[in-house]
């Protein structure tokens, strides 16, 4: 009962204070859950301001690129959006045995089996540890379709075609025989034409 | 008377023979008499002087004499009895009678008494001559008399002419009185203190000079002996007096240290009542320990009940925080699928871009609008993982008061356990302290033994001191008497210095 006085060092336990605290989480999180009308309205008006938006640069069309940009081993590689059919999240896939270790295995997009490539194996780029892989970037050309791996997609951008660098004179063999050219920021784009027409790609069955 | 006479004589000679042969034996008897006399005077002589030789020698002489008066008798006899007859009657007149006187005084003195007065013949025939004789030997005799009186009496001054060379009695007298004189000499020394003196007994006979030999020689012997005595008196009494002195410190000592074992037992008796007080006073104490052990047991008790409560609300806590556990965990559970659902966003939105891009110019607004589907994805992702990391936590915090509460019922464990020893302590407490109450009363008891021992104590302490007391008396009265021995010890022997042997 005289301990009620609490040990020295110790501040006793403000019941009341912890109790209103509570009260006031509690309250907080009634009212962020239901958010008003108006606050409601006033965000949803802001994005449709944004959308209604004019193209200012509609005349240089051409001189853009539409670049899907993805990371790789802590790397991010670009691709023009015109050679990539889809992005489809990898969830399961088959390995396919006799074939180069490029190739992961087959999967299955709504109904159509395609093949998946590892492109760090095919470009004998360094594999630095356990990355995601979780993404298959599925490029599509007349002639062939397959899917290549990526840890994730970091978005989709517009870039001027100027701003877009030929191929670094350092970059040698295999790699720059693929590459598009780099951006200021150091993006590689990738040539998808380029890999969707290399034969080095195809399988043959025979081998 | 002649003619009578003439008559007579022829009838008359045989009577006159006979008669004269009577008177003759008569005579002889007489003096055979005198001859035992002078026997017995030897005697009385001898009684008189010791020296008796030299007078039995005089008496001897006296015995000659009449022996040679009896040879005259004798022939007296015979000329009367073989030639005169005639003339004996006239001889008998003139003889007889003088003889007859003589004998008498010859008695007298065989007898001893030389004042007998011898009568004086004037007549120088041998009668005469024989009475002067007897008058000069009478007169001699009484001087020798004379002179042993006065020795008898102790007048050794005598003074004794010897009448002739052979005057034996005169030189014995002579030499008694010289030895005597000696004799005296030698016992003035004596008296004097000078035992050194040397008496020279004559003979072996010498009695009286072997006595005072024996005499000196014990005399000596015992002032030696005197001495030594009084030596050792003194010596020993001196050793007494220094053993007295010494016995009279120690008993003031003694007395001293009475004294102080009594304050000192004064002391302990004071202590012992002080310590009595406070014995009794631990009973009380001891009641008042008990009331506050009955006290804490009672607290005790309440302490583990609520302990107990506490318990049980830090299990309605934990049950309470694993609850809100569970519950965070269903709360990750949803975000996660609002997260798959931001990346299915994401993806679709990509596609839509892709797709948008693919429409040229007519899909310019659409991808627009997948970009902002895709930035909405983004921030429901960026929203997931932040609620993630509070659930993060959330979940670190309610761990933290898992282990709290734990540790609280642990500690409430501890607490109880804690409480049941303390309780058992203070049931000990009370046990020891209902010893100390046994002990105390004990305690008192012996301090009453003790003050009780100690009035013992100090009483005999009393008498202790008292007898010390004496003791001091006791030992100055024999210092006192032990200095008198002392002085008369070396009075004794100066007494015995005063002698000389």
């Amino acid at each position: 009962m005289e301990n009620k006085q609490s040990l020295p060092g110790k501040k006793a336990i403000d019941w009341e204070e912890i109790r209103n605290r509570i009260k006031a989480s509690g309250e907080f999180i009634e009212h962020e859950w239901k958010l008003e009308a108006e606050a409601r309205k006033k965000i949803l008006e802001a994005r449709a301001a944004a959308l209604a938006r004019e193209m200012k640069d509609e005349e240089d069309v051409d001189g853009h690129l539409n670049v899907v940009e993805f990371l790789l081993s802590y790397e991010t590689y670009g691709l023009e959006s015109v050679y990539i059919g889809e992005i489809y999240p990898l969830e399961e896939y088959t390995p396919v045995p006799c074939t180069p270790p490029f190739v992961l295995g087959i999967i299955n997009v709504r109904g159509k089996i395609l093949s998946v490539i590892d492109i760090r194996k095919f470009f004998e780029l360094p594999e630095k540890g356990l990355t995601g892989l979780n993404q298959v970037i599925i490029l599509r050309s007349d002639k062939m379709e397959f899917g290549i791996l990526a840890d994730s997609i970091t978005g989709v951008r517009r870039i001027p075609a100027r701003e877009v660098q030929p191929s670094l004179p350092t970059l040698t063999g295999l790699r720059a025989d693929y590459l598009k050219g780099v951006t200021k920021e150091g993006l590689v784009i990738l040539d998808a034409d380029k890999i969707l027409s290399d034969p080095g790609i195809i399988v043959h069955e025979e081998a | 008377m002649k003619a009578s006479i003439g008559i007579k004589i022829g009838g008359g000679f045989a009577l006159v023979a006979a008669a004269l042969i009577i008177i003759g034996g008569l005579a002889y008897m007489n003096i055979k008499e005198t001859l035992e006399y002078a026997k017995k005077a030897e005697q009385a002589y001898a009684v008189i002087n010791k020296e008796g030789d030299l007078l039995k020698k005089y008496t001897a002489e006296i015995q000659a004499n009449s022996q040679s008066a009896l040879v005259i008798v004798t022939y007296g006899i015979l000329i009367v009895s073989a030639a005169v007859v005639l003339i004996a009657f006239l001889i008998i007149r003139n003889i007889i009678k003088p003889l007859k006187d003589m004998t008498k005084v010859a008695a007298s003195i065989a007898s001893g008494d030389i004042s007998v007065d011898v009568p004086a013949y004037n007549r120088s025939d041998e009668i005469g001559i024989f009475a002067r004789t007897m008058k000069d030997m009478t007169r001699y005799l009484g001087k020798i008399a004379d002179g042993l009186k006065q020795i008898a009496v102790g007048d050794l001054n005598v003074r004794f002419t010897e009448q002739s060379e052979r005057d034996m009695l005169g030189s014995a007298l002579s030499d008694m009185t010289q030895y005597l004189k000696m004799t005296t000499e030698a016992a003035y020394q004596i008296a004097n203190g000078d035992l050194s003196v040397k008496v020279k007994a004559l003979s072996e006979k010498d009695t009286l000079g072997v006595s005072f030999t024996t005499m000196t020689n014990n005399l000596k012997k015992m002032m030696e002996d005197l001495g030594e005595a009084a030596n050792t008196i003194a010596s020993t009494s001196s050793e007494i007096l220094a053993l007295t002195t010494q016995l009279a410190s120690s008993s003031e000592r003694t007395a001293t240290s009475v004294t102080e074992t009594t304050t000192t037992i004064e002391e302990v008796k004071q202590m012992a009542l002080i310590v009595n007080q406070k014995a009794n006073s631990i009973p009380e104490i001891a009641k008042n320990a008990q009331e506050v052990t009955e006290t804490g047991k009672k607290s005790i008790e309440e302490t583990i009940t609520g302990m107990n409560r506490i318990r049980n609300q830090m299990e309605f806590i934990a049950e309470s925080i694993v609850k809100l556990s569970e519950q965070s965990q269903s709360i990750g559970l949803i975000i996660s699928s609002v997260n798959d659902l931001a990346n299915q966003s994401n993806l679709l939105a990509v596609n839509a871009s892709i797709e948008a891009a693919k429409a040229g110019e007519h899909g310019k607004g659409f991808a627009v609008v997948a970009q902002e589907v895709r930035n909405l994805a983004e921030q429901s992702k960026s929203a997931t993982e932040q609620v993630r990391n509070i659930l993060n936590d959330i979940q670190k915090a309610i761990s933290a008061a898992v282990m709290a509460t734990e540790q609280g019922t642990k500690a409430v464990e501890a607490g109880v356990k804690q409480s049941h020893e303390t309780g058992q302590s203070i049931a000990m407490i009370a046990e020891s302290v209902n010893g100390t109450v046994q002990s105390a009363f004990q305690i008192v008891a012996s301090t009453n033994e003790q003050v009780a021992g100690m009035d013992q104590s100090a009483y005999a302490m009393e008498v202790i001191k008292k007898a010390s007391d004496q003791i001091v008396l006791s030992t100055r009265q024999a210092e006192t008497a032990t200095q008198n021995l002392h002085e008369m010890g070396q009075k004794l022997k100066q007494m015995v210095e005063r002698y000389n042997f």
